[in-house]
């Protein structure tokens, strides 16, 4: 689940459901001995017909609960990955005003999963996951980056790019995935300038340059959104394990210097592995 | 125990070329690929001659590899098989031995670098190992020969 409001607040209603689940059973568990159930007949009632019954399912909810909750993740260690990238952001772009850093410097990490039900915006809806750009039929089981974090106030990445291994991947954070190198990055001087009224030809040559298909870079035109210059995928170890990608791209030239941003993550990428190990 | 040598990480982490599939793109070493020190210690009790690689990454599990007839063991990572030792047999610690025993490493290094033996998948991080090995060797010479 991605982060966000609705993620916090699932969170603490799953939270309050489990601090209620524990509180009831401790009720029911203690209920013979505090003389609970001389109080209410009703309970006495309950707990000889149906006791067993009752504590099965609420230890059955609490472990469903339980699960539930590490599956999508503790909203705070996620404000802080986002706190941590907004820093991060600030400090490769400094040239860049506020109002210019949303969208057209953007820093966003992705989370590789091998599963994704509903990769939004990737295929007709009778079949979500469309195909990659090598041609090939995706399945929800074929390798994704899921967008989890971005940068600054109010915006998420939406865009889910596959990754299904080897040369079967879309998008420079899927090239950047798939590679042995650490770092990618594609210069501002080797892409075309997309604007509404590119060329197809240019479309084609930057759809080829950035891995993605050209209906994603006429979806970008056609809903006014902007086309990035620069791109530096940074590939994310947890544990020294591969967990993801943290994509850097912008509308400019890019970085002052690609080094000032691979120091800075540098920097940072201890922090994030201890947290992501724990998100 | 032997000091760390310095690498120079930014003379290391040049800008190289790399074609994915027909896309000329530009890669550097990740951040946890490229040794921060080197250094080399003789190990009296066990006859070895140990080269380790120091990264700025959490420690991990190790695995053992031999390579070479079994003549030289790496010690690498479990899960990423980053390169942290190196242990070469070698019956004493004279210049002599010691200055033979160099361009050894470099020469295993560059192996590992071209082809990594089979069960081991981290070509970039050997070749950062062996180019911080090429830049701290005279000072690893020194250091061993004092």
């Amino acid at each position: 689940m991605r982060p966000g409001r609705l993620h916090t607040l699932l969170y603490w209603a799953m939270r309050g459901l489990q601090i209620a689940a524990i509180f009831v059973l401790v009720v029911l568990t203690a209920a013979p001995f505090i003389g609970l159930d001389a109080f209410l007949p009703s309970l006495e009632w309950l707990l000889e017909k149906h006791g067993k019954a009752i504590n099965a399912g609420l230890a059955a909810l609490l472990g469903a609960l339980e699960i539930f909750l590490k599956a999508i993740g503790r909203p705070w260690i996620w404000e802080c990955v986002k706190g941590i990238l907004s820093t991060f952001q600030r400090d490769i772009f400094r040239e860049a005003g506020d109002g210019a850093l949303s969208d057209h410097h953007r820093v966003t990490l992705y989370r590789y999963q091998t599963w994704c039900l509903w990769p939004k915006g990737r295929g007709r809806w009778y079949w979500p996951w469309g195909q990659g750009t090598s041609g090939n039929l995706s399945w929800p089981w074929s390798g994704w980056l899921v967008p989890v974090v971005r940068a600054g106030p109010d915006t998420a990445g939406s865009t889910v790019f596959l990754c299904a291994g080897g040369q079967d991947f879309d998008g420079v954070c899927g090239a950047a995935y798939s590679q042995q190198s650490g770092t990618l990055e594609i210069k501002a001087s080797s892409l075309p300038d997309i604007t509404p009224v590119s060329t197809s030809a240019d479309i084609i040559d930057y759809a080829k340059r950035t891995f993605v298909p050209e209906g994603m870079v006429i979806a970008r035109i056609k809903a006014n959104r902007p086309c990035a210059r620069y791109f530096l995928a940074h590939r994310v170890e947890v544990q020294s394990v591969k967990w993801g990608v943290l994509m850097i791209d912008c509308r400019s030239e890019g970085p002052d210097k690609p080094t000032v941003a691979n120091h800075r993550f540098g920097q940072i990428r201890d922090a994030l592995d201890h947290l992501l190990r724990r998100a | 125990m032997a000091v760390w040598q310095r690498v120079d990480t930014d003379t290391l982490n040049k800008p190289r070329p790399l074609t994915i599939r027909g896309v000329d793109v530009t890669v550097y070493f990740g951040q946890d690929d490229m040794p921060v020190g080197v250094r080399g210690n003789y190990d009296e009790v066990r006859k070895k001659f140990v080269i380790e690689f120091r990264y700025d990454v959490a420690d991990e599990p190790i695995k053992r590899v031999p390579v070479e007839d079994g003549r030289v063991e790496l010690v690498v990572g479990q899960a990423s098989d980053r390169l942290f030792q190196m242990e070469f047999d070698i019956d004493s610690k004279a210049i002599s031995s010691v200055r033979l025993l160099l361009p050894r490493v470099e020469h295993v290094l560059s192996d590992l670098a071209k082809g990594a033996p089979k069960g081991l998948n981290r070509i970039d991080n050997y070749v950062a190992a062996s180019g911080a090995f090429k830049q701290v060797k005279p000072q690893l010479e020194t250091a061993l020969a004092q």
